[in-house]
């Protein structure tokens, strides 16, 4: 069994929340639930069983065994052991080998050594190698993510979440606290939505199996988030459950985050008598458990919960209470949420030297939180995780597939045989025949439409991040590179040229023209790789200017038209379109030698419809089909799941694309 | 008389450079830089300047809604884009917002500050590049450039089964598509030619020399 080290932890969210979320920290393989004094007992009955004449494996299991115990002891014992047990399956056969180095690497991890700490867990991966151990695999991911989140490298603090979860994904025992941890990031970084869904996955994963504390954490947070975002019906279901957990169990921490939600909502009501005898409560069982940021968390609650009622002098005295427990064990998190309110507190005592005081410390505080920079990499990461998981889909997908054509190779074969039975069962056999040729073809529909969904995942996502990198670099190019290029020319023209003889100022004049030039090619180039008409505008506007442009470099008649409402299209879609006319354009100047040249977007309640027509010399379709021009043009058609027809002879070539409106 | 200018931007640098290339003028002075539009609101409110030098791309706001706001706002502050998009819509959405004139970044000192002094007198002005741009634009889309418009092939067979007094559902029926697509372009064919009904169509068409 693998074992939970968690401490309690209350986090903010970007909006200054305060959600419930602890720590679930997945560690050792083994929880050790046993007092100090008997694990003692039991460290030196197994030093003992060390030196007898034992297996190697069993040696192994031992050293193991001892460095676990050590676990809430000592943490440089538990690294000796680790070690030990490390070196001595390296030296011998290899075994728990991954196990030992994941463990050096979490004691790294909490002596602050996270370079050594990556160092084993990379180990600890390499020893595993293609062994199918997925639970060690996935324990191991989950140590490195925690290793990120503290690094503030949410990008990957995601990614090894993830992994983490697929290696365990069946396994809810395994899985529970792992989702609980990720959404517990997703949350402190401002992305409720996800965070949440996350939380019910951990919810419903612990319960399934039982896992108690995180079914807990679980239960209690998505309780607070229903009171926090006025969900009554949210968090009475949640309540409740907590209520019977700590009825049922009298396990304190059940207790614990019921008094504390119980004061929440209490204090939401404005009922502050209230709020303020349950926060107590919680501070007392907090207390008991010796979880310093509850007793922070709630002695504040309690500090405010006075001032509320109107007993300033309290307020800051337990605020001061609050204070001495924070010098001993700082949490920035606890530190921003409070200071500022002590200080504002004290000023309405007139205690302005002290307000003052206060409030320098919360501006130091504040000016170490990385929020937003870390809300800005998870969006990256998220889009990331979005192209894996559809490529996943498609695997999925894929299976499917092989398996109904396998069934239907199957049917085949089973309609050959029965036509191969004669006389009496001719009748029977007709019968069986026209049902199998019916099933045959509802299954050969299914695989098509399977196909097609298939391949509609594959573009979303080919397409979606095409585009998203080329909006990068022309934003890299239109702000960067133009910008700096305009200042440099700003530069060269406020020399001044009074001084100057005739040829350096033509030489100036010169170098200035280059640089117009420069910014010319630059911004046609940002421009081609995303249309900013389409982004500020709209597709017609876009396409629009995209006809008149080429008109006028090619010298060409281009007409547009266009007919009907847009309909709701997303960005996407928008973009997709512009990069068929695009292309199908940038063709017909290429290669059709045409005089003129119409495009027409046609919208109506059926579909839009886009015809690009020229009087060129026309192409053998047959031949040109596969061109990658074509190719491009197909995929985004199929993106946007309407059809091409292609008609060409050498009157010109007719392009219609359809995309029937969505339902 | 000095002419104060302001400028927004959120490019530190070119709001240095333009503000550099600014101060080497007798007449113009440079009255405050922002390159955050709520900064820049708050001053407004303060004291405006005669001509202010408007980016379009901003980070948190719309170029071309703040200049509308701005120039119903504040009537007597001249507002200049200054932007590095050269597409005609740009240009066309700006001056209808209230802009008196438009540049591209890359624009010579000699042409900022004729364009400032010309604005400044509450006149319209726009430099020979971007005066292109617009002229271009229009020269490649006249309303009516031509008497005939232009067909696509399609509707041109349509065209032709309506001369013969086919009706929408005869015509679907030959040409193997759905009424109601027929009957979209039999809309889309009196739109391009400016009339009310089937007998105006048929007679343009004929007028136009489509069919006979």
């Amino acid at each position: 069994m693998k074992g939970l080290y968690f401490y309690g932890m209350l986090q903010t969210n970007l909006k200054n929340h305060i959600y419930l979320l602890k720590f679930v920290i997945v560690f050792f393989l083994i929880a050790t639930g046993r007092n100090g004094f008997s694990q003692q007992k039991e460290i030196d009955s197994l030093k003992q069983l060390l030196l007898q004449e034992i297996s190697d494996s069993a040696k192994v299991d031992n050293l193991m065994a001892i460095s676990r115990l050590y676990q809430s002891i000592n943490l440089d014992s538990v690294l000796r052991y680790s070690k030990k047990t490390a070196e001595f399956s390296e030296s011998t056969n290899g075994y728990r080998l991954a196990e030992a180095y994941n463990n050096m690497g979490a004691c790294h991890f909490y002596q602050s050594s996270l370079d050594s700490a990556d160092y084993y867990y990379q180990g600890a991966l390499k020893a595993l190698g293609t062994n199918n151990d997925s639970i060690t695999k996935s324990m191991v991911y989950c140590n490195m993510a925690l290793m990120y989140g503290n690094l503030l490298d949410t990008e990957r603090e995601i990614e090894y979440y993830l992994k983490a979860i697929s290696q365990v994904e069946q396994n809810d025992k395994e899985v529970c606290s792992i989702y609980y941890n990720l959404s517990r990031t997703y949350m402190n970084s401002g992305f409720e939505e996800k965070g949440l869904q996350y939380l019910e996955e951990a919810y419903k994963t612990s319960k399934r199996s039982k896992t108690e504390i995180v079914f807990d954490y679980a239960t209690a947070n998505l309780a607070y988030y229903g009171l926090e975002n006025s969900d009554d019906e949210m968090f009475r279901r949640y309540i409740k459950e907590i209520d019977s957990l700590c009825a049922l169990n009298g396990n304190p921490s059940s207790c614990y985050s019921l008094s504390y939600l119980n004061a929440s909502y209490n204090a939401k009501q404005k009922q502050f008598y209230r709020a303020l005898q349950e926060y107590q409560k919680a501070n007392a069982i907090a207390k008991e458990i010796n979880f310093s940021e509850d007793i922070m968390e709630t002695t504040a609650m309690i500090a405010r919960m006075e001032y509320a009622l109107g007993n300033k002098v309290k307020a800051v005295k337990t605020f001061a209470v609050f204070d001495s427990l924070y010098q001993s064990s700082p949490d920035p998190d606890l530190g921003m949420k409070n200071f500022n309110l002590w200080a504002v507190y004290e000023a309405s005592l007139g205690n302005y030297n002290k307000a003052y005081e206060i409030r320098l410390k919360w501006e130091a505080l504040k000016d170490s939180v990385f929020a937003k920079e870390k809300r800005e990499i998870l969006i990256d990461s998220e889009k990331k995780y979005e192209t894996e998981k559809k490529e996943r889909e498609i695997a999925e997908q894929e299976v499917i597939i092989k398996e109904q054509e396998l069934d239907l190779a199957n049917k085949q074969r089973q309609i050959a045989v029965w036509g191969g039975v004669g006389g009496i069962l001719v009748l029977l056999l007709g019968v069986t025949f026209w049902t199998g040729k019916e099933r045959q073809k509802r299954k050969e529909q299914e695989i098509k439409h399977l196909k097609t969904q298939q391949e509609v995942v594959r573009l979303e996502s080919l397409v979606a991040g095409e585009e998203k990198e080329r909006i990068r670099l022309a934003q890299d190019l239109h702000d960067g590179i133009n910008g700096d290029l305009s200042v440099i020319k700003f530069k060269i023209d406020g020399v001044d040229k009074k001084q100057m003889s005739g040829t350096t100022t033509e030489g100036l004049n010169q170098a200035m023209n280059m640089l117009d030039n420069a910014i010319n090619q630059v911004r046609r180039i940002s421009h081609n790789l995303a249309p900013p008409s389409l982004q500020n505008f709209n597709l017609d506007e876009a396409i629009k200017q995209y006809a008149s442009k080429m008109q006028t470099v090619h010298g060409v008649e281009i007409d547009f038209q266009t007919f009907g409402e847009i309909p709701n299209f997303s960005a996407d879609e928008e973009t997709a379109l512009y990069r068929i006319v695009q292309e199908l354009l940038n063709n017909i100047i290429k290669h059709a030698e045409a005089k003129e040249t119409l495009i027409q977007l046609n919208h109506t309640e059926e579909h839009t419809e886009l015809v690009i027509e020229d009087d060129g010399k026309g192409f053998d379709t047959k031949i040109s089909k596969n061109g990658i021009g074509l190719q491009n043009i197909a995929s985004r058609v199929a993106f946007l799941k309407g059809d091409l027809h292609i008609e060409s002879s050498k009157e010109g070539s007719t392009f219609t694309v359809r995309i029937p409106k969505k339902v | 008389m000095e002419i104060s200018v302001g400028i927004l931007d959120d490019h530190e640098m070119i709001l240095e450079g333009l503000a550099t290339m600014l101060s080497q003028s007798e007449t113009i002075r440079v009255h405050g830089c922002w390159t955050h539009h709520a900064n820049c609101l708050e001053d407004l409110k303060k004291q405006c300047p005669n001509v202010l030098l408007l980016d379009i791309n901003l980070k948190n706001a719309n170029g071309i809604e703040l200049c509308g706001t701005l120039s119903k706002t504040y009537p007597n502050m001249s507002i200049i884009a200054v932007s590095n998009y050269n597409e005609s819509s740009f240009i066309k959405n700006m001056l209808r917002s209230g802009a008196k004139s438009y540049l591209l970044k890359n624009t010579s000192r000699e042409e900022l500050i004729t364009t400032i002094q010309t604005v400044y007198n509450g006149e319209r002005y726009l430099p020979r590049t971007v005066e292109n741009i617009l002229l271009e634009d229009s020269l490649g889309y006249p309303k009516l450039r031509s008497s005939i418009p232009k067909l696509t092939r399609r509707e041109k067979e349509i065209l032709i089964y309506i001369s013969e007094e086919h009706t929408n559902a005869e015509i679907a029926e030959k040409l193997f598509i759905s009424i109601k697509t027929v009957e979209s372009h039999r809309t889309n064919l009196l739109s391009k030619f400016g009339v009310k009904n089937t007998a105006g169509l048929v007679k343009s068409a004929m007028n136009a020399g489509l069919i006979s």
